[in-house]
C-alpha cells in the first residue's frame, strides 16, 4: 500500500506519534534522541539505530553484593517506541544482526516493543554503499514504513501493519504507487550489487585467510574500534560485572575483536595475538565467515567506518583484495 | 543426546555442596554442585565434553568443562585458580551459592564410538572432561571396546582424581596408564611425557577413537604420535577452549574462523580443525 505525505505535513504528524508512543528522531547529525523539535533529516546520523537492540549499557542481573544473595532478572525494556527517519541501511543492519540474537530475550523484547520509520536518502552520502552490500532501499526490509523523499512531497510505502497504524496519524493520502516504484526502478538499475560479493562467496576460505596482503592492508589500523562501535552490523559483547557499594549488576556492553583483551585467555595466552590477527577476523567475519553462514555480508555499506577511521582505512581496498586473491 | 542450549545469559543457582583440594599445591580444587531449584536439578542432562558457565556474583562468569558424569548426582567442576572469577571460586567454602549456565557445547558424540576401541589421552588439568567420558564408557563397558587411558602430569601431586585413579588401575576391563614428568620419591609408575608413552603404549588405530586433552604443547607432540600409530584425522578429537562471553553463539568471542567454540565446539575432531584458522 502506497501513501502520499506532503513535507509540510511531516512534523505534525511526528508530534502525533509522540503523543501516543515515545518517539526517537535523528536530533543531529550525532545520533537519535527522545523527539523534543529537533530534526535532522541532512543525511544518515553518526551513530547507527543498532543502539535500539543492542544499547550501550543492557544490564541482565542485579544482585546484593553480599555471599550468597541471589540475583535478580532484569525484566528488560517493554515501553512502546517508535524511531524516525532510520535509513534503510541501518534498518538492514538490524535484520542481519537478527539473524543472530534472534534467540535472545533482551533483543527479542527490544524488538516487539519498538516500531521503525524508514527514511530514503535524497542523495547517496559520499562514502555510502548501500547497493553495493545488496541492500534495496525502497523494500522497506526491517522497517515498519517506509519513506522516499519526492519533490514537494514523502512517497510512503507501507510495510506492516504496526506502519499503517501510525501512518493513520497523519494526513497522507492513498496514491503514489508509480512514483515510488519508478524511483525504485531507477535506483536499482544506477546502483548495482557489488560483484566482489560473487567472488568472496566462491573463494576458499583459508586462501583469503592466508593472503598475504593482510600485514600491508592491517599496517595503519590502530586497533582503536572506533569502526565497531559505529557498525550497523557489529554485534559482540563484553559482560561485566559491576558493583558500587552493596549493590552488583551484571550488564551486557558492546566490545570490539580489535582490543587485545577479546581473545586473551585467563592463561595469557592469545589466539589473536598481533593487532594484524584481529584486523584480519574483523574483516573475515563480515565478509567470509558470516557471508559464508548466512549467505549475506555483515556489512550495509553505510560507509560510517570509512568516514571516521582515524587511519584513513578505506574498506574497500579490503574488500577488494579478498575477492581478488 | 546433547541437550538444547539455553539461548538466554540467566544464570541458575546452585549450592557447593562439596570442595575438594584435588593437588598438592592448592591451586585445583573440584566442586560439586546442586542447583537450588530441585526440577532444574533433575532436569540437568549433560553429554561428556560439555561445559558449563559458572558464575561468581561481582567477579563474572567462565566457562568450565564438566568433570563429572551424566549418571552422577552432583555436578562436578574441577576449576584451576587462574583469573578474576577462579579466583573468586576457590575462596568460597562449601554452602556457598553460586551461578550455573548449561550444560552448553556440543560433548563427545559417545553414541558414535559405539563398539569401537577408545583412547583416552590427557595430559594435566585438561583430565577433567575425559574423566566425566570414563566414568560413562565403564557404565555402558559393554557397548564399547578396549578402553585405555593414558594420563599425565608433572608430578604425582598434581594427578587428578587419586582414589578413582587407584580404583580404575585394579580394573581388567581397562587399561590406564598414569606417567609423570620426571622422577620422584615413592612414585613406581611410568616416567615421561604424555607422547613418548603414547609411542611405548601404541594404540592401534584400527576401528578406533583417540581423545585427546591437553596443553597444546603435549598435543601438538601426540598428534604425530597418533598417526602413526593409524588414527586418521578423522579418528582423533579434540576439546577447544576459547575466551568466552556468552556461550551461547551470541557475544562471538570464542570464533576460531567460522567455528564457534560454544556453539559448535568444544569437541572438535582433528580433520575439522584442519580446515579453520589456527586460532585457538
Amino acid at each position: 500500500m502506497y501513501y502520499i505525505l506532503k513535507r509540510e505535513d511531516l512534523r505534525p504528524w511526528l508530534e502525533a506519534i509522540n503523543r501516543e508512543y515515545t518517539l526517537f528522531v535523528p536530533r543531529t547529525r550525532d545520533g537519535f534522541g527522545p523527539y523534543e523539535g529537533e530534526l535532522y533529516l541532512e543525511g544518515k546520523t553518526r551513530l547507527s539505530a543498532k543502539e535500539f537492540f543492542l544499547p550501550w549499557r543492557e544490564p541482565l542481573l542485579v544482585y546484593e553484593a553480599r555471599p550468597g544473595a541471589l540475583p535478580k532478572v532484569v525484566e528488560g525494556p517493554v515501553e512502546k517506541r517508535v524511531v524516525f527517519g532510520v535509513r534503510p541501511c541501518d534498518a538492514r543492519g538490524v535484520i542481519l544482526i537478527e539473524k543472530v540474537f534472534s534467540p535472545d530475550p533482551f533483543w527479542q523484547k527490544r524488538r516487539e516493543a519498538t516500531s521503525l520509520i524508514g527514511l530514503v536518502c535524497e542523495e547517496p552520502g559520499t562514502e555510502c554503499f548501500c547497493w553495493a552490500m545488496g541492500v534495496n532501499p525502497f523494500s522497506g526490509e526491517g522497517l515498519d514504513l517506509v519513506l522516499v523523499p519526492h519533490e514537494e512531497v514523502y512517497l510512503v510505502k507501507v510495510i506492516t501493519e504496526a506502519g499503517k497504524k501510525l501512518l493513520s496519524l497523519s494526513r497522507a493520502e492513498e496514491g503514489g504507487e508509480e512514483a515510488f516504484l519508478s524511483r525504485e526502478k531507477e535506483f536499482k538499475a544506477k546502483f548495482p550489487v557489488s560483484p566482489a560479493l560473487e567472488k568472496l562467496r566462491e573463494k576458499d576460505l583459508m586462501t583469503i585467510y592466508e593472503a598475504p596482503f593482510w600485514e600491508e592492508l592491517a599496517l595503519p589500523c590502530l586497533n582503536c574500534g572506533a569502526c565497531t562501535f559505529l557498525c550497523p552490523t557489529c554485534y559482540c559483547f563484553d559482560v561485566q560485572d559491576e558493583v558500587v557499594g552493596s549493590e552488583g549488576v551484571r550488564v551486557r556492553l558492546p566490545e570490539a575483536c580489535m582490543f587485545e583483551l577479546y581473545s586473551r585467555h585467563a592463561s595469557g595466552h592469545n589466539p589473536r595475538r598481533s593487532p594484524m590477527a584481529r584486523f584480519r577476523n574483523r574483516f573475515m567475519h563480515k565478509f567470509k565467515y558470516f557471508l559464508d553462514e548466512y549467505g549475506e555480508p555483515l556489512c550495509v555499506g553505510c560507509g560510517r567506518c570509512n568516514e571516521e577511521c582515524p587511519a584513513n582505512i578505506n574498506l574497500w581496498d579490503i574488500v577488494r583484495a579478498m575477492s581478488e586473491v | 543426546m546433547v541437550a538444547a542450549p539455553k539461548k538466554d545469559m540467566i544464570p541458575l543457582p546452585a549450592k557447593i555442596e562439596k570442595v575438594v583440594v584435588e593437588t598438592d599445591d592448592g591451586l585445583l580444587k573440584s566442586f560439586y554442585l546442586r542447583l537450588l531449584d530441585e526440577e532444574a536439578q533433575r532436569e540437568f542432562k549433560h553429554t561428556p565434553g560439555q561445559f558449563a558457565m559458572l558464575s561468581v556474583a561481582g567477579k563474572g562468569e567462565c566457562p568450565i568443562g564438566i568433570a563429572s558424569a551424566p549418571s552422577e548426582e552432583l555436578i562436578m567442576f574441577t576449576v584451576f585458580r587462574t583469573g578474576l572469577v577462579t579466583d573468586a571460586l576457590h575462596r568460597l567454602p562449601e554452602g556457598a551459592i553460586i551461578g550455573l549456565r548449561g550444560p552448553l557445547g556440543n560433548g563427545y558424540p559417545l553414541e558414535k564410538f559405539r563398539g569401537k576401541n577408545v583412547v583416552l589421552i590427557a595430559g594435566g588439568f585438561a583430565v577433567t572432561t575425559l574423566r566425566a567420558t570414563l566414568v560413562y564408557l565403564l557404565e555402558h563397558r559393554e557397548d564399547y571396546g578396549e578402553i585405555t587411558m593414558i594420563y599425565g602430569a608433572r608430578n604425582p601431586g598434581l594427578l587428578l582424581y587419586k582414589e578413582e585413579l587407584a580404583a580404575w588401575r585394579k580394573r581388567e576391563d581397562m587399561k590406564l596408564y598414569l606417567t609423570i614428568d620426571r622422577e620422584a620419591p615413592g612414585w613406581d609408575g611410568l616416567v615421561g611425557f604424555v607422547p613418548q608413552i603414547t609411542e611405548q603404549v601404541a594404540p592401534s588405530g584400527e576401528n578406533a577413537v583417540a581423545l585427546v586433552c591437553g596443553p597444546p604443547i603435549m598435543i601438538k607432540f601426540t598428534l604425530p604420535v597418533l598417526e602413526k600409530c593409524g588414527f586418521g584425522p578423522e579418528q582423533v578429537y579434540l576439546s577447544l577452549e576459547n575466551r568466552m562471553r556468552c556461550g551461547i553463539g551470541l557475544c562471538h568471542h570464542c570464533n576460531v574462523g567460522p567455528f564457534l567454540v560454544c556453539r559448535d565446539g568444544p569437541v572438535i575432531t582433528l580433520a575439522a580443525l584442519k580446515r579453520l584458522p589456527p586460532e585457538y
